[in-house]
């Protein structure tokens, strides 16, 4: 995933749980390059109607191409990301 | 406590076996989680401090609330997580702003600190709706048998003006973890990563 992007430092934010066909998973999101950027931290809900079956597993990547919309809640900005150590 | 609460729910989940497979020890997760009233739902507020200090009552009273449930000293608590689900009326930035800038010191305090970032996840929806916290080691961010997560869901929550705020706490990681990776023992404990 991270060479598909020309590389990225962040832990990728992940969920798992068991579930029937429908269920609805969330997906968290987090900056590519840094998990303290507070606008980014968001997720989106995905589902699949008749899957996973018995004998199937459903296995989700998201990537974005913004923050949140009207993101205001402080903290690091993308602006300031020092890029070293994943997070901040 | 200035938050105006209609529900508190917890939640204990106790899995002692996997796939026909007894566990050494079972997997306990608890999740408490608070119907709120939502300040701001359906008008743009651009300061939006009253939910950052609801937020930093939240961390407290759901983080004690988790620990009393799983009825251990709050060392022995191995991973957290929090989320929130906002009603029809509101903004996915008013769980930002209840969940990022002060709800994770006082979660931390109730278990004794905590190195590693505390995973979330938020969005919209309506009465019922399930959503997912995500799960991760307290202390190191990377411990692959820690990431996990836990679906919760308040039947009659939230209405278009509520919000579900939510917060994990488990003992245990996944079920039988074998994929290797970062594990327990091998925590540095410097970072919040490794």
């Amino acid at each position: 995933m991270r060479e598909v992007l020309g590389g990225a430092k962040a832990i990728v934010p992940s969920s798992k749980k068991v579930g029937g066909p429908g269920t609805r998973l969330d997906v968290p999101i987090t900056h590519i390059n840094a998990s303290y950027v507070r606008s980014h931290f968001d997720s989106m809900e995905v589902g699949v109607p008749d899957g996973p079956r018995g004998n199937e597993m459903a296995v989700v990547l998201v990537m974005t191409t913004g923050a949140r919309i009207h993101n205001r809640a402080g903290g690091l900005r993308a602006a300031d990301i020092k890029g070293e150590d994943g997070l901040r | 406590m200035n938050a105006s609460i209609r529900r508190i729910s917890v939640i204990v989940e106790e899995t002692h076996a996997e796939i026909g497979v007894k566990l050494d020890k079972p997997v306990r997760k608890a999740a408490a989680v608070a119907v709120i009233a939502n300040p701001f739902a359906g008008r743009y507020v651009e300061d939006l401090t009253v939910l950052v200090d609801l937020g930093a009552e939240l961390g407290d009273l759901l983080g004690r609330k988790c620990l009393t449930a799983l009825g251990v000293s709050p060392t022995a608590v191995e991973s957290y997580g929090k989320a929130a689900l906002v009603g029809e009326d509101g903004e996915l930035e008013h769980a930002a702003a209840l969940l990022h800038p002060s709800l994770g010191k006082p979660l931390r305090d109730t278990i004794g600190g905590g190195a590693a970032l505390i995973p979330s996840s938020k969005k919209r929806g309506g009465p019922g709706r399930p959503f997912d916290i995500p799960l991760g080691h307290k202390d190191a961010a990377f411990v692959r048998s820690h990431f996990d997560g836990m679906e919760v869901s308040v039947s009659d929550a939230p209405k278009p003006d509520e919000i579900v705020v939510a917060i994990a706490m488990a003992v245990g990681g996944r079920p039988l973890p074998r994929i290797g990776g970062l594990t327990v023992s091998g925590i540095e404990g410097k970072d919040g990563l490794r």
